[in-house]
């Protein structure tokens, strides 16, 4: 459990972080699966039913307002159902515009649940649906619900029926529409769903509100129960035909997504409860104060065992100077070799100048210098000792150069 | 020196601004008559509009019948039934959306009070140093 709380305090610290650009992650990917479904379910325009296509507008769907996802997913559906039958498309439209017309004025933060209602029919598990609306959600969020519900059993009768408007062909308008009509609002399951939908919505909002302790856990659980038997009900009053098994296998794996859900937007510790009572001068307050389940990320720390010594800034002077491409290994041994070629004899001179040579010695001039250092190089090719040979100016540069290159050499 | 408790009320200033804050301050720019009844106009076109969907999909639905009775039925009587209708759903319509806006009103006034007493007490939090 420890464990789990330290990986939802991490994801919450990832999320905080990379908030930027996960949202447009999420929107992105639920366009995506949103347009793949659609394209899977009615595959009527060919042109549409194309990655790229899905992909490009998925894109823009990542960095457009959130309702531009419900737009798309329309434009999509209708493009289908036109490729169909310009009276499905007619029926899905006004089916649309009632739905935008009366209702998403008011909440247009709720249209996310009409994308993901089709979509989790899809996946066989429409009933975290009205649980998790109820659990993060309010009341009104039954409309959202409804309209998706409305919503995924007028595509899946378009396209469960395909072949019976095919055979309408030769018939006339009115014979058409009457026929999508009636078979939309003759549709008991999609009547059994609303009820059960709305009823299971409502019982786990009211229930999670409730001062109770494990109000959340009671009304996940209640409210999946609630919905099974409405089902069940409406199998039997109505013959739905539900199928009772699958209906089972979703509010198993409903519930346990609303366990998950609970776990990162309600977890607190029920045993730590603290009740107070206190008084004003208006009032009386009886407070329960029920403490959330934190636990800090462990911090790591890195400890360098092997620590690298710093390089010294002489090192780094002398290795644009010295125009050697071997590395920094190579630029410290001709350092401390003293150097052969012009280029480390430059590095030399350089070296004393800065390591504070006498005013008289750096008065001397360049001519001077240039006339030590040739001393210096020729007499070190030909074998001699450099303290011997070196004249007293360059002794001390030839001291420091040793020094240096003894000390400029990397680990 | 950073004070915590300013930073704190300030990221709160900051967050109400970014989001709840833009749609308040628009909801504020009007008088609550004002902005209940502009609403409730956008909700009567947009009820018309959706009356009218629906009435012409009834229409549509039994067309031929529709066409064949029109000579025999009292047109008087029929467009009576259907104004009545359509006074009574834009009626509740309009009640529901009075409700909505008026709700919608309430909460960005005292949201936008409550803005207020805490950018006065930042303000006090400055004038103490």
């Amino acid at each position: 459990m420890t464990s789990l709380l330290v990986a939802k305090q991490a994801l919450k610290k990832f999320y905080g972080k990379y908030e930027v650009y996960l949202i447009p992650l999420m929107k992105f990917l639920l366009s995506f699966i949103s347009l793949l479904a659609i394209n899977a379910k009615l595959k009527f325009m060919s042109r549409l039913d194309s990655i790229v296509v899905v992909l490009v507008v998925a894109l823009m769907c990542s960095f457009m307002p959130r309702n531009f996802i419900i737009l798309s997913a329309a434009a999509f559906v209708l493009l289908h159902v036109y490729a169909l039958s310009m009276e499905c498309a007619i029926i899905v439209l006004a089916v649309f515009l009632l739905i935008f017309l009366l209702y998403f004025r008011f909440s247009p933060k709720d249209t996310v649940l009409i994308v993901l209602t089709p979509l989790c029919f899809w996946l066989h598990i429409p009933y975290v649906i009205p649980i998790v609306a109820g659990l993060l959600g309010n009341p009104s969020c039954v409309v959202s619900v409804g309209c998706g519900t409305v919503v995924y059993y007028l595509l899946a009768y378009v396209a469960g029926s395909t072949k019976a408007i095919a055979g309408l062909e030769g018939e006339e308008v009115t014979v058409k529409f009457r026929f999508l009509i009636d078979g939309i609002l003759s549709n008991r399951e999609m009547v059994t769903t609303l009820a059960a939908f709305s009823i299971t919505l409502i019982l786990v909002y009211l229930i999670r509100r409730l001062s109770l302790d494990y109000s959340w856990t009671i009304a996940i659980v209640a409210g999946a129960l609630v919905n099974m038997m409405i089902f069940l009900m409406g199998e039997l009053m109505l013959d739905t035909k539900v199928s009772i098994g699958g209906m089972l296998a979703g509010t198993v794996v409903s519930v346990l997504i609303a366990f998950v859900v609970k776990f990162f937007a309600f977890n607190v510790d029920y045993a730590r409860i603290e009740k107070v009572q206190f008084e004003d001068d208006e009032y009386y307050y009886y407070v329960k104060a029920v403490p959330k389940i934190i636990v800090a990320a462990p911090e790591r720390t890195i400890k360098k065992i092997n620590q690298r010594k710093k390089q010294r800034p002489v090192q780094k002077n002398t290795a644009p100077k010295g125009g050697s491409s071997k590395g920094t290994l190579m630029k410290g041994a001709t350092s401390r070799t003293g150097g052969s070629g012009g280029t480390s004899s430059k590095a030399v001179s350089s070296k004393a100048t800065a390591s504070g040579m006498g005013a008289a010695e750096t008065a001397r001039g360049t001519e001077a210098r240039k006339r030590a250092v040739e001393e210096v190089s020729s007499r070190m090719s030909a074998g001699m000792e450099q303290e011997e040979a070196a004249p007293k100016s360059t002794e001390g540069k030839s001291k420091e150069r040793q020094q240096q290159g003894d000390t400029g050499m990397p680990e | 020196m950073l004070n915590q408790d300013r930073i704190i009320l300030m990221t709160k200033l900051a967050a109400y601004e970014e989001d709840k804050g833009k749609k308040s301050s628009v909801i504020m720019g009007y008088f609550r008559g004002d902005y209940v009844w502009f609403h409730l106009v956008k909700s009567i076109i947009c009820g018309t509009l959706a009356f009218g969907i629906i009435f012409a999909m009834y229409i549509f639905y039994d067309f031929e019948v529709f066409m064949t009775e029109i000579y025999k039925m009292d047109l008087l009587a029929f467009g009576k039934s259907v104004l009545i209708k359509y006074f009574v759903s834009i009626g509740l319509y309009s009640i529901i959306s009075y409700a909505v806006y008026s709700y919608q009103y309430a909460k960005a006034k005292n949201n936008t009070a409550l803005y207020r007493s805490n950018l006065a007490r930042l303000s006090g939090m400055y004038e103490k140093l």
